[in-house]
């Protein structure tokens, strides 16, 4: 296991975006106190496939709008993407699916 | 609603002003506004096809123009003449605009609550 | 009326702060409310508590919190222009571990949304280069 804080910033965010896998997925799940499962898997490679797309960390309103272009309209509403990360899909799941901290807080 | 346009003239590289200025649309898109963006002059180039940025180290925050609508943002103008000048069609470019002619531009601004330049 | 400022420039630089200064003094003195005055961009460098004028140029980043202070005017950045451009309050200092933090009160770090949130409501004057 990676130690981790080669591969994370102080705030725990994933240094290098290519660095990201199951592995490491699931520790920075657990560091958030989550236990990652196929529903979160899926969110999560949505959120890493708009960043390597656009190069940026959506925001709630893009990131269902993602979800329901490539997943279903069910997975992207905010009630469910809020059961899967608590803390905030966007807050939480990019930080679990190795985006960069993000410039803004809006 | 509030209609807001942001007029987008500068190159996407050299300077912030563009890269602030998509800052300041995506910041607006949060709200219910009626938001339309308008290319005129070396703004054309921002939504150009095929711009590689990674041999300057710098981030391509163009890239995110292609995703507009995900943002409620539908109407993205580019005005004519500007991409004549500069040698393009607008299948060179990576979103679907509407063609806009500066008068129809200086109409947009004019029936416009708020317009914002970068 | 009520007015609401955008400042992208920075004190020294480019007049423009100085003409934004001077339009919140006119309408402030025509009976006119100024909100906000929001600073994105190089404008966040009007908040810097470290800019030092020559003896004899204006200090504008106080004359900012002077009137902001007299007239209740608020004084907001966007955080993204303020920490990129080094302009850090203390909670941000911290956050980032930064060796200090600048920020001139009464300024505060804000977000887009703040901006929207009253600019949309008022009359909105741009001050740029």
């Amino acid at each position: 296991m990676t130690n981790s804080g080669e591969i994370l910033t102080e705030k725990g965010y994933l240094k290098r975006f290519s660095d990201w896998n199951l592995e490491i997925a699931k520790m920075l799940a657990e560091r958030e106190g989550l236990v990652l499962t196929e529903q979160h898997l899926e969110i999560l490679r949505v959120l890493r496939g708009f960043y390597q797309k656009y190069q940026r960390t959506p925001t709630m309103r893009a990131l269902s709008k993602e979800i329901s272009l490539v997943l279903n309209a069910e997975k992207s509403s905010s009630l469910y993407l809020f059961e899967l990360f608590p803390n905030g899909p966007i807050q939480q799941g990019c930080k679990i699916a190795g985006l960069p901290r993000p410039a803004h807080c809006l | 609603m509030k209609r807001i346009l942001f007029i987008f003239r500068n190159p996407p590289y050299g300077n912030s002003t563009s890269s602030e200025g998509l800052d300041l649309l995506l910041g607006a898109s949060v709200f219910e506004f009626e938001l339309s963006l308008a290319f005129i002059d070396d703004g054309v180039f921002q939504i150009k096809y095929n711009q590689q940025t990674d041999p300057l180290g710098l981030k391509n925050f163009s890239a995110i123009l292609a995703a507009l609508p995900h943002y409620g943002i539908e109407h993205i103008y580019v005005e004519q003449e500007s991409l004549q000048k500069r040698g393009l069609l607008q299948t060179d470019l990576i979103i679907e605009t509407k063609l806009i002619s500066a008068a129809l531009l200086s109409d947009q601004i004019i029936s416009s609550d708020f317009v914002f330049h970068f | 009326m009520n007015f609401s400022l955008l400042v992208k420039v920075a004190p020294f630089a480019h007049q423009g702060s100085l003409t934004a200064y001077r339009f919140c003094i006119a309408a402030l003195s025509s009976g006119h409310c100024i909100l906000q005055v929001f600073f994105y961009q190089d404008g966040v460098y009007n908040a810097s508590s470290l800019n030092t004028p020559a003896g004899d140029e204006i200090d504008l980043p106080m004359l900012w919190a002077e009137l902001a202070k007299i007239h209740g005017i608020e004084l907001s950045l966007c955080s993204a222009s303020a920490v990129r451009r080094g302009i850090l309050d203390a909670a941000y200092a911290e956050q980032f571990e930064k060796t200090a933090h600048n920020l001139l009160a009464p300024f505060k770090i804000a977000s887009l949304t703040r901006f929207f949130e009253v600019a949309s409501q008022n009359r909105l004057v741009v001050f740029e280069s």
